[in-house]
């Protein structure tokens, strides 16, 4: 297999010497720099030829984030494992949505990280043993994060009660009665509705009930 | 002659007392009609009379929408008690502290406007809660650039002579694999401690993500079903109110652990024009939200959202759940 010549940014120096000398021994990987900020990071792939960065997602100054999609748009070719103290979904969507090609602990093991090193070169996207068989769900299904405005907010159990209610011409006290909360609550609840909604009054709200079949049964 | 016109003195005397008394205070007779009040009392209760009126009225009736001081009266006129205390009940933009204490023909009830005890300590409660996070921070910090990357990196050397360990007796090649799995042990132990101290992802991302993530985590380890709707918030709030209102989340959720015995949790945002709010409900064993002395949680709870000007509305019923409202206002 080809060389391949690989960039470590991250804050911490002790950290990059240590990632260094593991990945140094492997027969086909050179760490041909490693650096702890962005500017650096701008000037090592202005002078040599990079295969690969392992970016920390977090070095105080500068965000590993906004630095995958920098290189992301100026040097595609150029492939980024994101390196992270953090197994947070946010951490991970966005890393990704940056265009990072794999996301991997801080503390995975060396069988680990060389795996996720070789998966990442040869364009494949490496995730950490860590993240969850849900989260890789979500990120082949992204969903609710990426909803627009436009789309109705999901309506709780309890507001299609008071929706339903007030379809039926029950008033705010009686309302109150019936689910044994307080008139001011289902005041609330009917703001809300009239907010979730985009809808100005009752007559609105009546209309989405019906719509909605929410008055079949 | 003397005798009657000390009578007479003293009678204006005890009026004045009653009257000028820093207190409301009401007199029943033991069939709850009111012998004497001050005007003070009518002031406290917003009574719309005067005190001439209220004469020979029933007390229940007068303060209607008490319910826990009914229920209090109620149970010292017909079940024999002898005193109840009520305290800082909100009421009429004030909080008051009643007191009932049976007397020889009926009952007296003191009414006290404890606005300016309870404002004192919330201020004392806010600083405390402001040097609080202010540490929870410094140690989050800490630990995520300090012990965090030290743990890293010494894994990362261990790494490094893992090859060699191949050769050393089988006993060290032991130890040596035990050392290695509880550096990991240790990191996620610290990782988790951080996130509780000061979770990044709120300072990182905001308020939204950073309650996806604590609505997901209960919803997975804790056996109880938590769905979080945002609706309408795209925008970073200021970190003031993003702190605040995650913390009120964390505090609304932990009570609902501890004590509602709930299978469901609901919480929503919503972004308004002028404010955002909060809606958390429960579908646990609920309570009479004026007979649950505030206990430190909820304390703290209408104290974030004080210190941002905010309302918070606590609404339950036995059996039926509880439902809070928390509204902050946005400039």
């Amino acid at each position: 297999m080809e060389q391949m010549n690989i960039l470590i940014a991250d804050d911490h120096k002790m950290f990059r010497e240590g990632l260094a000398e593991l990945l140094n021994k492997e027969h086909n990987m050179e760490v041909v720099g490693d650096v702890g900020s962005g500017k650096e990071i701008r000037e090592l792939i202005g002078q040599q030829k990079v295969d690969i960065i392992l970016m920390d997602i977090d070095m105080g100054e500068t965000s590993g984030i906004e630095m995958t999609e920098e290189i992301k748009r100026e040097h595609p070719d150029i492939k980024v494992l994101a390196l992270s103290m953090h197994g947070d979904k946010s951490y991970i969507i966005k890393m990704l949505e940056a265009g990072a090609n794999g996301y991997i602990l801080k503390n995975a093991g060396k069988e680990e990280m060389i795996n996720a090193i070789h998966t990442a070169a040869n364009g494949n996207t490496y995730f950490s043993s860590q993240v969850s068989a849900k989260l890789l769900d979500h990120i082949s299904n992204p969903l609710p994060a990426k909803k627009k405005k436009t789309e109705d907010t999901p309506l709780t159990d309890r507001e299609i009660e008071v929706l339903v209610l007030i379809s039926e011409e029950y008033s705010n006290p009686e309302i109150a009665e019936k689910l044994f909360i307080s008139v001011r609550t289902v005041d609330t609840h009917r703001r809300n509705l009239l907010d979730k909604l985009g809808v100005k009054n009752t007559a609105g709200l009546v209309k989405y009930a019906i719509q909605k079949g929410f008055l079949d049964s | 002659m003397t005798y009657d016109k000390e009578l007479i003195d003293n009678h204006g005397f005890l009026l004045s007392v009653i009257e000028e008394a820093p207190y409301g205070l009401i007199a029943i007779d033991l069939l709850g009609r009111i012998t004497i009040a001050n005007d003070q009392s009518l002031r406290l209760l917003n009574i719309e009379k005067s005190v001439a009126d209220l004469a020979g009225l029933n007390i229940i009736e007068v303060i209607g929408e008490l319910e826990v001081l009914k229920i209090k009266v109620s149970n010292c006129l017909n079940k024999k008690r002898k005193k109840f205390d009520v305290e800082e009940v909100f009421y009429n933009e004030t909080y008051l502290t009643f007191r009932g204490r049976k007397i020889h023909n009926g009952m007296i009830i003191t009414i006290a406007d404890i606005s300016s005890i309870k404002e004192a300590k919330h201020a004392a409660l806010n600083s405390l809660l402001e040097g609080q996070e202010q540490e929870r921070k410094r140690l989050a910090r800490e630990i995520h650039d300090g012990i965090g990357p030290i743990l890293s990196t010494l894994k990362m050397n261990l790494s490094n002579i893992e090859g060699d360990v191949e050769n050393l007796s089988h006993e060290l090649g032991d130890k040596f694999r035990k050392s290695y799995d509880m550096i990991d042990e240790a990191a996620n132990d610290l990782r988790s401690i951080s996130h509780n101290l000061m979770p990044k992802v709120l300072s990182d991302f905001g308020l939204i993500e950073a309650l996806e993530t604590l609505c997901e985590k209960i919803d997975d380890t804790k056996g109880i079903e938590v769905s979080f709707i945002n609706s309408g918030l795209h925008e970073r709030l200021d970190e003031v109110t993003e702190l605040a209102l995650y913390r009120i989340a964390q505090e609304l959720i932990n009570n609902t652990l501890k004590y509602a015995q709930a299978n469901k949790i609901t919480l929503q945002i919503i972004r308004r024009d002028l404010n955002i709010q909060l809606m958390y409900e429960d579908d646990g064993k609920g309570f009479f939200p004026e007979m649950v002395s505030k206990g430190i949680g909820l304390m703290n709870i209408e104290n974030r959202a004080k210190a941002l000007a905010g309302e918070v509305i606590i609404d339950s019923h036995p059996e039926r759940g509880m439902t809070a409202t928390i509204e902050i206002p946005l400039n």
